[in-house]
């Protein structure tokens, strides 16, 4: 994650607080500072009528909408929010209020004493609402019908915050987060149409998979999520000399500092933004935490002390939750010889109260829920829909996952169906020729048939495959259960990572760099500090071009305080787009250096003829700036009387261009599996001690790889689970207890 | 409630609720190395030192450490074991990321002291349940390994100087 430098960004006035051991807000602390806890709406909708707070000792404070100095407003691109929820509220758990006071415990215990009253009329309305779908001798309202029990009434409990019935009251189902069925408000859609799906005649849908030799439709959920051991959200602000000051992990300084100008009614140059540590993946830090940064300020300014906001662990995990839980229905039409002639795809996400990110969630599983397949006719069609569970974020670098999940394990179930080898089916349906292709998404495709044979034969996967499938008929069919042997699978998933999306200005817009060579020949890159992987790999690739020593070459981010970078800092340590401007500059100085005195410094932005690859209008062509490919699989073995799963086995081959660093390349993709292999059973770390990674060889342009793990792993580990369980595993996370009752019915 | 400890080779007088964490009492007396990861004693953020063993400081409450001596890593990395194992790591390639480090340096300490001669197996069950938040656990036995190696120069550069 980059860091800033307060060196410069800091204005003269500014306070003084040392932060050489306090790289993360928590740690941070000024005499006489107050600790905050929000005050949440325990219903998920009504309205407030009203705040009962119980006696105040003094030196304590409760600040709520009414007492914001400016707007209650965070504007982030096309959405208003508000920072305290005025009357209306739209999610279980929505900040109403703030306690600040000397004593943490005692500001909590303040906080669960403050009782919120609702308009009983809509109280009402919103519980009949909810009756009316599902009714259950548990909520029984005068006057409305009874229906059979549903799992769901979990969900109104949940909605309403009454206490759920007893375990076997009804029927429940696993921790898994539900998936909101109330139809809420679109807000955001995109449909694409090519080639006999492109008019809107139903007969056409019919007849086009009624031709086919297999007609194959499955609905497909993932929502897994990393389990959260670093910090969590918060912030710490304090005014001096006039000058507000906010540490805090965000990704987005200046549109932070805007947001808490509007809401504290302080000008820009008034307000001090230290970007603390965020480790791990931190989607918050480009949205989220900014709310909870403002809410701090509010407080902060009202009091004139130091604030402190630290989310509990338990808040964190059900208020900032940063994945987007999508389901995707698949339905194939599927020739004998393994050719998909038509997919029909339906993508549905459930944003929360509010994404402003939606959109660009949406267009990026659109992209991806094809792969890179070419198949001539599709119909994708994608919704986002709003709910009552809180606001979710985007993680940029991880959007399309959801598809990747759905499309790999889509074509398992085409392999299985069809009789035919999933690494077969993948060949025989990857775009090879991108001129001839009927799909809108243009991808360089060249070399993943390289990468699909290279998993496939590190791992001997075909053999293994065609093995473990006549093991699961026999273990079906056996009845001997004493001298039983594990039960094994194998899964395959072959997806791309695609970095610099040009769909979205923010987030490919105008990434620029410069370089300039001193007079005492070293070095200075001008940017924000990357991490210490991608430092590296700057460093080096620049002391290559120019013939210096690394040593000479320094990265510094020097900028004044109007110069505050108007992009999420991801962006900044985007490896291919930028990487590639280093190498512009480099050579650029090369040529200058024969003619122009020292120092020389070179600025190189992203052409704008590359952003026009992609039309946004028609929404095709190239989406990416560089596309990374790989392929990824998974052998588990489970235990035939507990079904307790193993990792037998992780390979894992890469397309990602020319590579600059090998031990970080490999350090990054072994972390990430370690990562991901915590997140595919609930409650549970798989642990995988044989892990290949191979990397195709290339000399094109360095592509990401952050995100290659995240896309491939899921997949091929259920459709392994799949094939030893001879079930499908439709949803991730799974649940031990999915995992044994599937396998106990074989 | 008034617990005597030795913190940090500091004899002194710990001022807290039996039932509070030592986590949360460590932090308030600006021991800030110490940090708050699952708050279930599992990902070793909140590790210290507690009468020479690492415990996570999150699941102990306060009241039990009375009479036992409390390292946290700003005393601990004074130490020329500290300088071995940080050295084994860098070696290793190791960036740790600051939240997680009293959990490695911790458990790579109690590593090198308890056994003779480690191998990828042991350290591996020390240390798989750490979290995975910067370090893959293969390149983290890599510089525990690393570190092994600068202990035992250092120790024989030591022992062949007295003699």
């Amino acid at each position: 994650m980059p860091k800033r430098s307060t060196k410069g960004v800091r204005s003269q006035k500014t306070a003084h607080i040392s932060l050489q051991a306090h790289d993360y807000y928590t740690d941070c602390s000024r005499a006489g500072m107050l600790y905050a806890a929000l005050i949440r709406s325990p219903a998920a909708s009504g309205i407030i009528t009203n705040i009962a707070i119980p006696q105040m000792p003094d030196g304590y404070f409760l600040f709520t909408a009414r007492d914001i100095p400016g707007r209650n407003t965070v504007h982030t691109q096309n959405a208003d929010t508000p920072v305290f929820c005025a009357d209306r509220v739209s999610y279980f758990g929505e900040p109403i209020g703030i306690v600040a006071g000397p004593d943490e415990s005692e500001v909590y215990e303040l906080t669960s004493e403050i009782e919120v009253t609702f308009d009983s009329s809509t109280l009402e309305t919103a519980l009949e609402s909810v009756a009316e779908k599902y009714t259950h001798p548990v909520i029984k309202l005068p006057g409305t019908e009874q229906k059979p029990d549903s799992d769901q009434i979990l969900e109104i409990t949940k909605a309403m915050n009454l206490d759920p019935p007893a375990p076997g009251t009804i029927p429940t189902k696993p921790q898994i987060p539900q998936l909101s069925e109330n139809a809420g408000a679109i807000t955001a859609q995109r449909i694409v149409k090519t080639g006999l799906f492109s008019g809107d005649a139903q007969n056409t849908y019919e007849s086009v998979f009624k031709s086919a030799d297999f007609d194959i439709a499955e609905t497909w959920i993932q929502d897994t999520e990393q389990p959260s051991w670093a910090e969590t959200n918060g912030a710490f602000c304090f005014m001096e000399n006039g000058i507000m000051n906010i540490f805090t992990p965000t990704q987005w300084p200046d549109y932070l500092r805007k947001a808490v100008s509007v809401s504290l009614n302080l000008d820009d140059d008034k307000i001090f933004i230290r970007e603390t540590n965020s480790s791990g993946h931190d989607a918050n830090g480009i949205w989220r935490n900014a709310t909870l940064a403002i809410q701090t300020a509010v407080a902060a300014y009202l009091t004139g002390k130091p604030v402190k906001l630290t989310l509990s662990r338990d808040e964190h995990q059900k208020f900032m939750k940063s994945g987007v839980p999508a389901k995707i229905h698949y339905r194939t039409a599927v020739m004998k010889d393994g050719s998909i002639t038509a997919i029909k795809a339906d993508i549905t996400i459930d944003v929360g109260a509010c994404n402003p990110f939606a959109q660009e969630i949406l267009d990026r599983l659109v992209i991806a829920v094809c792969n890179i397949y070419d198949i001539p006719n599709i119909c994708i069609t994608a919704k986002a829909v709003t709910s009552t569970n809180p606001p979710t974020s985007i993680f940029p670098e991880m959007i399309d996952s959801q598809a990747f999940f759905a499309a790999e394990n889509h074509l398992q179930l085409i392999a299985q169906e069809t009789n035919i080898l999933p690494a077969d089916i993948r060949l025989k349906n990857i775009c090879s020729n991108q001129k001839n292709t009927k799909m809108p998404f243009i991808f360089h495709t060249e070399k993943v048939e390289n990468v699909l044979q290279n998993a496939i034969s590190m791992s001997d996967f075909n053999r293994k495959y065609t093995t473990f499938r006549i093991d699961a008929k026999q273990h079906r069919n056996s009845e001997d259960t004493f001298f039983a042997l594990p039960i094994r699978g194998i899964g395959l998933a072959c997806t791309f990572d695609g970095s610099g999306y040009f769909g979205n200005d923010i987030f490919s817009g105008s990434q620029k760099i410069s370089i300039t060579l001193e007079s005492d020949n070293t070095v200075t890159i001008h940017s924000l500090v990357p991490s210490p992987a991608i430092s590296e790999i700057w460093i080096k690739t620049v002391a290559a071009i120019l013939k210096l020593p690394p040593s000479s070459v320094k990265i510094t981010p020097d900028m004044e305080i109007n110069d505050i970078l108007p992009l999420p800092d991801n962006i900044y340590s985007n490896i291919s787009i930028m990487t590639q401007l280093l190498s512009q500059c480099s050579l650029e100085i090369i040529k200058k250096r024969e003619k122009t005195k020292l120092p020389i410094t070179v600025k190189k932005g992203l052409a704008p003829s590359l952003k026009k690859q992609w039309n946004k209008s028609d929404f095709s062509g190239i989406p990416f700036h560089t596309t990374s490919f790989g392929a990824a699989v998974v052998e588990i073995e489970l235990d035939p009387y507990t079904y307790k799963e193993r990792i037998k086995g992780i390979w894992l081959a890469v397309d990602c261009g020319r590579i600059l660093s090998l031990p970080a390349i490999e350090n990054t993709l072994r972390l990430s599996i370690q990562q991901e292999l915590s997140q595919l059973v609930v409650d549970e770390t798989i642990v995988c001690d044989d892990v290949h990674i191979s990397f195709i060889h290339s000399e094109d342009n360095p592509g990401q790889i952050g995100e290659i793990v995240h896309n491939t792993v899921p997949a091929a580990f259920s459709s392994a689970l799949s094939q030893a369980l001879s079930a499908r595993i439709c949803r991730l996370p799974c649940t031990a207890e999915t995992i044994y009752s599937q396998g106990d019915t074989v | 409630m008034k617990i005597p400890v030795t913190l940090n080779n500091a004899k002194i007088v710990l001022e807290a609720e039996p039932g509070d964490k030592l986590l949360n009492v460590l932090r308030r007396l600006n021991l800030l190395s110490v940090k708050c990861g699952c708050n279930e004693g599992r990902c070793g953020a909140c590790t210290v030192l507690l009468d020479g063993k690492p415990v996570p400081s999150c699941i102990i409450p306060v009241a039990l450490t009375r009479d036992s001596a409390i390292t946290t890593l700003e005393y601990f990395s004074k130490s020329e074991d500290y300088q071995d194992i940080i050295n084994g790591f860098k070696k290793a390639g190791i960036n740790m990321c600051g939240y997680c480090n009293a959990g490695k340096v911790f458990s790579a300490w109690h590593i090198l002291n308890t056994s003779m001669k480690p191998d990828r197996r042991i350290i591996y069950e020390e240390v798989s349940h750490l979290s995975p938040c910067c370090t893959n656990t293969d390149i983290l036995i890599n510089g525990i390994l690393y570190a092994f190696d600068f202990r035992v120069h250092r120790m024989g550069v030591q022992k062949n100087a007295k003699n």
